[in-house]
């Protein structure tokens, strides 16, 4: 697998062993990870670098799971949040999905189980990127009648200060 | 203490009864789930050489550290649990101030917003006679309160020492005193009167004062 079909994968979780553990364990499967241990560096790296898809451990000091799950989904829409936690109840499924979030696992969940989650989200956010890019070309293509080149490039501008 | 207050606190008794048993196993979870990726870890490396392919050997040698340490790090949690729950076996007895602040902080040490503790132990033991799980609950109370409203920076400092032959006085002493607002709450009041406790703020610390024996405790809860 090559780098650019590597799924970047942000992990964020407070017990470091765990990370530790699910990071290596990922690796050997060809993800491209980047552990953090809290919420606030979860949101820097986040600024810095795209990524596909995070896992949120959702009790954790400073900002926890839920708190960052409303920032990442508010700043980066096309990322696909998957939370793990240790008392994954309906009340705290139905919560988090309300919030965006793509599933919810009960930690520990299966190795199997959680790579078929990463994969499955992965997937669900290449669906919607494409249906935005298909939209975003018929936008394009209706722009281009009847607009000056700098009317066009505004509103490219528009267009792609609403996609963040 | 009125019929009230007795019912008021064993209703509270079992929901922190509940709540630190549901703090012991995230705990234990965590450990668990420590322990099954490394495991699985260990089982990806052993795949990696039956096809022959290298990797470090000190990533074996992480492996069984982690998974030694987890292990010992749940027979400590078990042990705090097996503290805990032994803590209702006497409604009253006499007990030690130091060993039931040591357990609360470890208790408190399972929960997210924990922060860094020191308990003052210089200073010899002062047992109280009184029940053991309400003046656990008062403390573990009183820490959640102050962790809740704590600076991430901050360290807790806990002393305790006999103000008088019949009290006893246990001070907390952190960074930021003014945050930790609406408290002490009503549920913490009920188990302080309880207890014959008192929580007063000074300039920087809260302390909590207590007499060292309850005849009104005696009467309720050992029927004496």
């Amino acid at each position: 697998m090559t780098d650019i079909e590597k799924i970047h994968l942000l992990m964020v979780d407070d017990e470091e062993k765990f990370l530790n553990a699910l990071t290596e364990r990922l690796k050997l499967k060809f993800f491209d990870i980047t552990p953090v241990t809290n919420g606030e560096d979860a949101i820097k790296v986040a600024k810095k670098a795209q990524f596909d898809v995070a896992v949120v451990d959702l009790q954790m000091p400073g900002i926890d799971g839920v708190e960052l799950l409303k920032i990442l989904k508010k700043s980066h829409r096309f990322l696909e949040i998957i939370i793990l936690s240790g008392h994954a109840t309906i009340d705290v499924a139905v919560d988090c999905t309300k919030l965006g979030a793509f599933k919810v696992l009960e930690k520990p969940s299966s190795f199997d189980k959680l790579v078929e989650t990463i994969t499955e989200a992965y997937e669900s956010r290449m669906k919607k990127k494409f249906e935005k890019d298909i939209d975003r070309m018929k936008k394009i293509q209706s722009l281009a009648f009847g607009q000056s080149p700098l009317g066009i490039l505004r509103e490219l501008k528009k267009m792609d200060d609403n996609q963040k | 203490m009125n019929q009230h207050t007795i019912d008021l606190v064993n209703k509270q008794g079992l929901q922190f009864f509940g709540s630190v048993n549901a703090s012991i196993s995230h705990e234990l979870k965590n450990i668990f789930a420590i322990i099954s990726e490394t495991a699985g870890f260990l089982n990806d490396l052993t795949q990696l050489s039956k096809q022959g392919k290298e990797f470090e050997l000190s990533l074996l040698e992480n492996c069984s550290n982690s998974i030694a340490e987890e292990i010992e790090r749940g027979f400590d949690t078990i042990r705090q649990m097996n503290q805990f729950a032994h803590s209702v076996d006497d409604p009253i007895k006499e007990t030690s101030i130091a060993d039931t602040l040591t357990l609360a902080v470890k208790l408190t040490g399972f929960l997210s917003y924990t922060k860094k503790t020191q308990i003052d132990a210089s200073g010899t033991d002062i047992t109280v006679l009184t029940s053991p799980f309400l003046l656990q609950n008062l403390i573990y109370r009183t820490l959640c309160a102050i962790y809740k409203s704590a600076d991430t920076k901050d360290t807790l400092k806990i002393f305790f020492h006999e103000k008088d032959p019949d009290t006893v006085s246990l001070t907390f002493s952190w960074g930021s005193l003014s945050a930790l607002t609406d408290f002490p709450d009503r549920q913490t009041t009920d188990v302080a009167d309880a207890l014959k406790a008192t929580i007063n703020f000074t300039d920087k610390d809260l302390e909590v004062t207590m007499a060292r024996t309850n005849d009104n405790l005696f009467t309720a809860l050992a029927g004496r």
